[in-house]
């Protein structure tokens, strides 16, 4: 145990409260991440990624049920955080870019008013520091354009990528431990996705930082993390380092996948797999990708396939081996 | 934005227009001589004949409703049956007195919704949001003449901490005019007195006239500060580490009022409906219960009048509040220009 | 005047149609969604999703029942009522004035002339009714309608004429209007329901129409357009059952308002006159008799703000259920 584990969820069960009774949508997921490890977490929409990313630093939505199971990070159990330590973890620790920029920045605000708190509270710099130029110095660490007028503009008089980028901006102001990007660019015109994912990638080798890149295509993440966790309806199905990932999938949801994604961009990916995420409030037995698994025996039916070792740092939960 | 408030301010005045010839019409239609209405039974024909000449009466409608659209603008609002004088003198009188009342509630109404809503919305689900909502659904439900009534027997009749009519306590005199506003008139001539007698006989018919608008915006205030929480700048605000009274009284407050500060707007232009009922109950001398005893003698020129004032009033009202909702929300502000 | 007692009467028989109707609707609704315990047709889901976010709070469900109970005893006030005999030019004065709670056959008291509080009360539960079934069913229709043609001709001198004759309306809180217009006509019930209806459906027309006018452009609507069905068709089959939701819920809220409206305009002598037993009128009466006589007024201002709170609690629960919220994945 000589690398420091940075993130450690431990069996995390996570659900909503919904008209037809509470779903079951995180389903004993257990994921890692190493100090200065860059991690890709990767799967379908609706599968978890989001709910799991806001568990980490506890700003999921009031109707969700955290269930049970530990969220360690830097050996701290997140999940039982006063307020005060919550606090502090927000704003030392863990940092997110969003998934939707738009709905992200307060739209009554100028960006200059939500810059000016966020550095004002991180208590990272002394009341005397001038915020405009602070910010402005982020502003063209991620490429922003003319930044004295983004500083002094209302979100809506944005364009797409400059919110993502100011987003970004945001969540850089104070060196963190982690940084989260949620599908950072799933709401980008498609010209400016590969712009922005590049300044992360370029940020990320820069500050060398923890990091997970989540996404809905293997494609999108391949070039900037080490290791790739493969979800499916909120359970970790495979886990392996980049390179073996493409070279040797072994699950056959992680096979579909990679069958189904011939472009960088992604999109449309899915359609090599038949059928659709399961229904969360009366998910299969065993093995929850089942019905969708062109070879399944009796055994998965009844039994939840643990992640297995098959080879040296690549985990499987698959009773097809 | 001054382009935004013109164009209200034009279409406020369309349907003002409107408004007027509507009733204008309305008045003139129905089964009825006004002429015969304004003079004793035994006056002779000749006499009515020569009267109905003077004031236009026998021409057709759309002539008249020039004439007296004319006078309006010179000031001259007709001559009213009920109080036999000039309508434009009774408003002067009367106007003032009503417009204190309303400016009162309202302030009472503003500071109230903005109070309760804030600490119900701020508790969900406990027990300081469950006896807000308890008393936002008294206070929409009761129709504000029953506040009044019941205002009136227990704060009144039975606790006896308040008077049970009139402005001013009998041997307290008006202050000499100066603007027609008692409190400001005593306050301008020092007569602090005075202004602490009206208070008193105002808070009854105030809080009155206040409660049901309050709760209908304290809710709404509530409802838009549960919505606007859900909303992901909100979860992210709180995931870059804002602390929470920052993330609830600036970036949580600000958009959930919204909605609050049109449907206050509303309220406080239905108080002008609503003073009506608490002007009779409390026996406030002010416009709208000289309003209502002309209404009850069918004065056409005062029913007329009346409509046309409170249309202005309640357009302004409208267009303050649009600007106001402007000025919180930007996104309307660059659209508007 | 016997001319305008026919009228009343025929809209009486009108009402009670009407209030039937929507008695029977609601339960209607409710069996609907109570049966479907299984999930099957979409259709089905969707109700069953209602009326999970409706009965969710139970307050709604508190709601419901008081604006069936008022319904109900609108309808068969006088069949359930001890003393229905008590409700015009009744005397009686050697029991005048009995304070409440005192016996069993004048639970609330009496009045000034010997008359059952609690039996007036209760029969007056059908004016307040009345007033609201009447107005509603005349400017929801009308008003939607205008809305629906004014939304669908965005932009053209329809909309700008009909939209900016339906300002004229709401150009004054509706009290004054129906005040002044009642005043200029003659006290009575029906030229109140007629003066209010008058300013009540631009509040209709102006939801159909914001309504309308998102819809216009969306593609459901464009693609009837292509598939050359006719103007009628696309605004009531294709744009109408999208604000279903608003409108339910405004109405709903509005029973609430409309009978506030019509108590005033009775409170104020505008409305039913005396020996009828409308709420408002009685209000107005027992307040004369304050503080002595305080239960002749009180009780019947309790019932007033009883039927009010029913729909309220009511409106909200179809808020809720009609209230699109987005969940988090």
């Amino acid at each position: 145990m000589t690398q420091q584990k940075v993130l450690e969820i431990k069996n995390l069960n996570v659900g909503y409260e919904t008209y037809r009774g509470v779903t079951d949508v995180i389903h004993h997921l257990d994921m890692e991440v190493i100090k200065k490890e860059k991690i890709g977490v990767i799967g379908e929409s609706g599968c978890g990624k989001t709910t799991t990313m806001k568990t980490i630093n506890r700003i999921l939505p009031n109707n969700a049920v955290i269930k049970g199971g530990q969220v360690k990070f830097n050996g701290k159990n997140v999940l039982d955080m006063k307020k005060k330590e919550l606090m502090k973890l927000r704003r030392k620790n863990v940092s997110m870019i969003p998934q939707d920029p738009t709905a992200s920045l307060n739209p009554l605000f100028k960006v200059k008013t939500q810059m000016k708190d966020i550095l004002k509270y991180s208590k990272e710099y002394d009341e005397e520091i001038d915020y405009k130029a602070k910010s402005i110095e982020l502003f063209e660490s991620v490429a922003l354009s003319d930044p004295e007028r983004v500083y002094d503009s209302y979100p809506f008089q944005l364009s797409g990528g400059m919110r993502q980028r100011v987003c970004i901006a945001m969540s850089l102001a104070t060196p963190k431990d982690l940084l989260i990007a949620d599908e950072p660019t799933s709401n980008l015109d498609v010209t400016i996705q590969n712009q922005v994912l590049n300044l992360i990638g370029n940020l990320l080798e820069e500050r060398d930082l923890s990091a997970i890149l989540v996404s809905q295509a293997l494609g999108t993440v391949k070039k900037f993390v080490d290791k790739i966790y493969v979800i499916y309806a909120g359970t970790v199905i495979e886990i392996a380092k980049t390179d073996k990932l493409f070279s040797d999938p072994i699950h056959p949801y992680t096979i579909g996948l990679l069958e189904a994604t011939p472009k960088l961009t992604g999109g449309g990916f899915s359609a090599g797999i038949a059928g659709q995420t399961p229904d969360y409030i009366d998910p299969p037995s065993g093995c929850r990708f089942r019905p969708r698994c062109p070879q399944y025996s009796d055994k998965c039916k009844n039994e939840r396939p643990k992640l297995i070792e098959v080879e040296k740092d690549h985990y499987v939960a698959c009773w097809g081996n | 934005m001054k382009k935004y408030i013109g164009k209200r301010l034009f279409w406020a005045l369309v349907a003002l227009i409107g408004l007027s010839i509507f009733i204008f019409y309305f008045g003139r239609i129905i089964p009825g001589d006004p002429i015969r209405m304004m003079v004793s039974p035994q006056t002779p024909e000749h006499v009515v004949e020569e009267l109905r000449q003077s004031l236009a009466l026998d021409r057709p409608i759309y002539t008249q409703y020039f004439i007296w659209m004319r006078n309006v603008f010179q000031g001259e609002l007709g001559f009213s049956v009920y109080s036999r004088r000039s309508v434009t003198v009774d408003v002067q009188q009367y106007l003032p007195r009503s417009l204190e009342l309303i400016t009162y509630a309202a302030l009472i109404q503003i500071t109230g919704s903005f109070l309760l809503g804030i600490f119900a919305g701020s508790n969900i689900d406990k027990w300081q949001d469950h006896l807000t909502r308890l008393f936002s659904y008294i206070g929409v439900s009761v129709p504000a003449f029953v506040f009044a009534i019941i205002f009136l027997l227990v704060f009144s009749h039975n606790l006896g901490w308040f008077p049970s009519g009139g402005a001013l306590s009998e041997g307290v005199s008006e202050p000499s005019r100066i603007t027609g506003f008692i409190a400001l008139d005593a306050l301008l001539q020092g007569q602090f007195f005075t202004i602490g007698d009206f208070i008193h006989h105002a808070t009854l018919p105030a809080i009155a006239l206040a409660i049901p608008g309050m709760a209908q915006v304290a809710r709404m205030i509530r409802s838009g500060m549960i919505t606007i929480n859900q909303k992901e700048y909100i979860s992210m605000a709180r995931g870059y580490g804002l602390p929470e009274r920052i993330v609830r009284f600036k970036y949580l407050l600000r958009p959930s009022i919204i909605p609050g500060v049109t449907v206050l707007g509303m309220q406080i232009a239905m108080m002008l409906g609503n003073a009506f009922l608490v002007e009779m109950v409390f026996g406030w001398p002010g416009f709208s219960r000289f309003a209502i005893n002309a209404m009850m003698r069918s004065d056409l020129n005062t029913i007329v009048a009346t409509v046309l004032i409170i249309g202005i009033m309640f357009a302004i009202i409208n267009i303050v509040v649009d600007t106001l909702v402007a000025y919180i929300d930007p996104r309307i502000r660059y659209s508007g220009s | 005047m016997a001319n305008d007692n026919n009228e009343i009467e025929e809209i009486d028989e009108q009402v009670e149609e009407q209030v039937d109707e929507e008695a029977d609707e609601q339960v209607e609704e409710q069996v609907e969604k109570l049966l479907d315990e299984k999930k099957e047709s979409p259709l089905k889901d969707a109700l069953k999703r209602r009326w999970y976010r409706f009965s969710k709070n139970p307050l709604s469900k508190i709601g419901l029942a008081i604006a069936l109970t008022s319904i109900f005893l609108a309808i068969f006030g006088r069949y359930v009522v001890p003393h229905p005999a008590h409700a015009g030019l009744y005397r009686d004065y050697g029991n005048k004035f009995i304070e409440p709670f005192q016996t069993w056959t004048f639970p609330l008291g009496t009045d000034s002339y010997g008359r059952c509080v609690l039996s007036r009360t209760i029969m007056g539960f059908k004016y307040s009714i009345r007033m609201a079934a009447v107005v509603l069913s005349l400017v929801v229709p009308s008003g939607v309608v205008v809305g629906l043609v004014a939304g669908y001709h965005k932009d053209t001198w329809i909309d700008t004429l009909l939209m900016r004759t339906s300002d004229i309306f709401i150009a004054v809180p509706p009290l004054v209007l129906a005040l002044s217009i009642t005043a200029m006509l003659e006290p009575d019930p029906f030229y109140a329901m007629m003066a209010v209806s008058l300013m009540w459906w631009p509040w209709y027309a102006r939801i159909a129409y914001n309504n309308v006018s998102s819809l216009v452009n969306e593609d459901f609507v464009k693609s009837a357009e292509i598939m050359g069905d006719s103007k009628l068709h696309i605004m009531f089959s294709e744009i109408l059952p999208n604000c279903t939701g608003p409108i339910l819920t405004k109405l709903t809220l509005d029973v609430g308002w409309v009978i506030i409206i019509g108590a005033s305009l009775s409170f104020v002598g505008l409305g039913a006159q005396a020996p009828t037993p409308d709420l408002g009128t009685m209000v107005a009466d027992g307040s004369g008799l304050l503080p002595t006589w305080w239960w002749v007024s009180i009780f019947p201002a309790m019932a007033i703000s009883f039927i009010i709170l029913g729909f309220n609690l009511l409106g909200d629960g179809v808020q809720d259920a009609f209230e699109e919220v987005g969940g988090g994945s």
